[in-house]
């Protein structure tokens, strides 16, 4: 298919960009996807009677049809279109691209499973990013209906959940993602003439991450699991009987998870109580799940603290995470946006807050706002901690907000967009703290070489 | 423990091993044995004499096993480390000897019998590779001081005038040294001075209060170099009281400030600030009436950000360096 639409084009008049976004997402599906070579071939004889004026037509009435149906199904999504996404991963490799095969292949296949209806009228009301943004990735809800056949239902429902950010930080959808894929290894079986490690993971893992890709991008610890359970699947003996082979992959997925999250948050929440000390003013952000464990702790040592807790203006999650903290008998001042944070800084001895991920120069990428506040407290000699599980570092860089972000599907208006991270120099945080200790910044690539070796 | 007084004091134990193998090991004076290897030995640096005096402590107490020697080498660690005021330097040493035993064990395949016969035959090869280190550092860091340059220095780091010395020799009269003079260690001060003129370096002599202008005087300073006692995990140093104050004054001025410093005072402990040196040390006396006190032998923490380098017998690195080598020797960050 990818040859043919690749022969028609030049016959073409270069036309609107659409058409050629199908050229370019069923490119890579389809060389990937060649499990399904039998019922493609004959789909794809039968498109061979039509002209390439035609074929593309049809594509273009597809794609609409596909997008009217996804607009009805959430009217506030939006769509930063595939032509800008392809442009913008062309250059770049490594994570970029999966992403991008995820949400090209996931729309593609979820075409091919359930063949569209009537094509609606499309009404275009696309809230259009600027083309400098088009690089940015954004959740989005894909119809259950929509889903590759292949997608586990286990997987389906997290898909969902993720789109919706019901499961919105990164080790919580990390956790669920490898559970989802436990299940997904349980109901396995290889079929005959094939071997799990050769066949699992192009057929079987492959769309399950690519739906969930599609659903919400990948975030940084997800891609270091998958990663590393591809690695597991492929050292597995292929003469290993199917039992044992599974056996083995969800025992060593359960001592992943054992000791990059269970065990890591332990030793990251008791480490951070451990700094805080009597009659200090500590100051957080929104609300994460090891800030509020370390707080949690260090007032049941009995240390006697205040909490400044900031919350997220576009998502009151602080408003629960006070209550928390206040129902555990910690002083609690409630401050509602990051609007006069220098007074509210003032008093504040120690800036507790959690990244989403670590990039190799020492940059912390965490809820946007998080840079503000940072800044803010170094520039008035505040230390600012970080909290973060190893398995959230990744070995790219980053030095600005805008080249590893994601769009909030939720505000997205022809007049703007919201991004929900931001990305803090290592220059605004004192220490970081993980699983293996305190340590600086700049310290990070130091730690990601030493995980290589374990 | 009049025992282990000789400058040698590992052999002389040895010989006396079987007079003593009846002894408990409580009986042991770790604390003595530590504070006489240090007064005897002027090239002992702390961690190095820690990390004897746990040698000499193997050679008293009869090994079994190897938790038992595991955990009386822990007990008497402890016991060493509550007797001094600031425990991070010999804290150090007592790590790197853990640890040293622990993975000698892992390559030996648990013949504890090798490691420890091992350590005991050559248990003043810690000593030799500590001096050894010292003038690595001397080599590693003499070409620094240029011709025409002038260094400022505090403190009685024997590595920093380990490298004076060293660059004094291949440049004679060719740099100068601005010591900073302690007000409260007169002695120390002078012995210190009289030492770099004996060496042939112009010294001029000032006090901590003229540091600030010295340094504002375009191209008075070059560089300052000072030794640590302990450099942290995050590549800062524990060091005599004011190293903080003049890697201040030199950031602002521009003038870089170098750390000679051997690997084996690398530690684990992280600080965040000055609030929490791992140990209590009381700066502030407030008083009405009678003379402030002052404290014996206080020390600050220069944070890594206000170094520019660190030279050790491995070469010159970056802060960051401490970090890898940590992680290379212990596999995680804090103990």
């Amino acid at each position: 298919m990818a040859t043919e639409a690749n022969t028609s084009a030049p016959a073409e008049p270069p036309q609107a960009p659409a058409p050629q976004n199908t050229q370019n997402e069923a490119q890579p599906k389809d060389q990937k996807s060649k499990g399904e070579q039998p019922a493609k071939g004959g789909e794809a004889a039968g498109e061979k009677k039509l002209s390439g004026a035609e074929l593309k037509k049809k594509a273009k009435e597809e794609k609409a049809a596909r997008r009217a149906q996804a607009k009805a199904a959430q009217t506030s999504q939006g769509q930063p279109s595939g032509g800008q996404e392809g442009a913008g991963d062309g250059g770049k490799g490594g994570k970029g691209k999966p992403k991008q095969d995820g949400q090209g292949g996931g729309q593609h296949k979820g075409h091919h499973a359930k063949p569209v209806a009537a094509p609606v009228v499309p009404k275009e009301v696309k809230p259009a990013v600027p083309e400098c943004f088009g690089h940015l990735s954004m959740a989005r809800r894909i119809n259950i209906t929509q889903a590759d056949k292949d997608v586990d239902p286990a997987v389906l429902v997290l898909g969902q959940h993720m789109s919706t950010f019901a499961l919105s930080d990164s080790i919580t959808r990390l956790e669920a993602t490898l559970y989802a894929f436990k299940k997904v290894i349980d109901s396995y079986t290889t079929p005959i003439g094939t071997t799990f490690s050769r066949h699992f993971t192009s057929h079987v893992l492959n769309p399950q991450i690519d739906y969930l890709t599609a659903c919400r991008p990948m975030c940084f610890s997800m891609g270091n699991a998958i990663r590393w359970l591809k690695l597991q699947i492929s050292k597995i003996d292929i003469d290993l009987p199917d039992l044992e082979a599974k056996k083995l992959l969800c025992e060593s997925i359960d001592n992943f998870i054992h000791e990059r999250v269970t065990l890591a948050d332990f030793v990251i929440a008791s480490t951070a109580a451990d700094l805080i000390e009597d009659d200090q003013v500590v100051l957080t952000y929104a609300h994460h799940h090891l800030v509020q464990r370390a707080l949690l702790q260090a007032q049941e040592q009995g240390k006697q603290f205040s909490v400044v807790l900031i919350d997220d203006a576009f998502e009151r999650v602080g408003v629960e995470h006070s209550k928390a903290l206040a129902a555990a008998g910690i002083p609690v001042t409630y401050v509602s946006d990051l609007g006069a944070l220098r007074s509210n800084l003032r008093d504040v001895s120690v800036v507790l807050v959690a990244a989403e991920a670590m990039f190799s120069n020492g940059a912390m990428y965490a809820r946007s706002g998080t840079c503000d506040i940072a800044m803010a407290a170094k520039d008035l000699g505040i230390q600012v901690v970080a909290l973060c599980e190893t398995i959230n570092f990744t070995e790219r860089v980053s030095i600005d907000s805008l080249t590893y972000n994601e769009i909030d599907p939720e505000r997205l208006s022809d007049v703007g967009f919201r991004l929900l991270f931001d990305t803090t120099r290592d220059r605004y945080i004192s220490t970081i703290i993980t699983e293996l200790g305190n340590a600086s910044p700049t310290a990070v690539p130091a730690i990601l070489r030493k995980l290589e070796e374990l | 423990m009049a025992t282990a007084e000789p400058p040698a004091p590992e052999q002389a134990p040895t010989t006396e091993l079987p007079i003593r193998t009846g002894s408990d090991s409580a009986d042991f004076d770790i604390v003595a044995t530590y504070h006489s290897l240090l007064k005897s030995d002027p090239d002992l640096t702390k961690p190095v004499a820690a990390i004897n005096a746990l040698i000499a402590l193997l050679n008293t107490v009869p090994s079994t096993t190897v938790y038992e020697t595991l955990d009386i080498i822990k007990v008497h660690s402890e016991r060493l480390k509550a007797s001094v005021e600031n425990p991070i330097p010999l804290a150090a040493g007592t790590d790197l000897f853990n640890q040293y035993i622990i993975s000698s064990l892992k390559q030996q395949d648990g013949s504890f019998d090798a490691v420890r016969q091992h350590l005991l035959r050559n248990g003043r090869l810690f000593a030799q590779r500590a001096v050894e280190a010292r003038n690595g550092v001397a080599e590693a860091g003499w070409r620094y001081v240029t011709e025409g340059s002038t260094v400022l220095t505090h403190g009685a780091s024997r590595s920093v005038t380990g490298l004076l010395a060293r660059a004094a020799k291949s440049r004679p009269g060719k740099f100068k040294v601005i010591y900073v003079r302690d007000e409260w260690r007169p002695k120390e001060s002078d012995r210190v001075v009289s030492e770099l003129r004996q060496l042939g370096i112009p010294t001029a002599e000032i006090d901590l209060a003229t540091v600030a202008h010295v340094m504002a005087s375009l191209r008075k300073v070059s560089m300052v170099i000072v030794g640590a006692e302990v450099v942290t995990q995050s590549g800062g140093i524990i060091s005599r009281m004011g190293s903080y104050q003049i890697a201040k004054l030199a950031k602002s001025s521009n003038i870089p400030f170098y750390v000679a410093g051997e690997t084996h005072k690398f530690s684990r402990i992280y600080l965040h600030d000055q609030n929490k040196l791992g140990f209590k040390q009381s700066v502030l006396d407030f008083k009405l009436e009678g003379s402030s006190s002052h404290l014996e032998n206080p020390v600050d923490f220069t944070p890594p950000d206000l170094i520019s380098q660190l030279i050790t017998e491995n070469g010159v690195k970056l802060p960051s360096y401490v970090v890898e080598q940590i992680l290379d020797i212990y596999g995680s960050l804090n103990g």
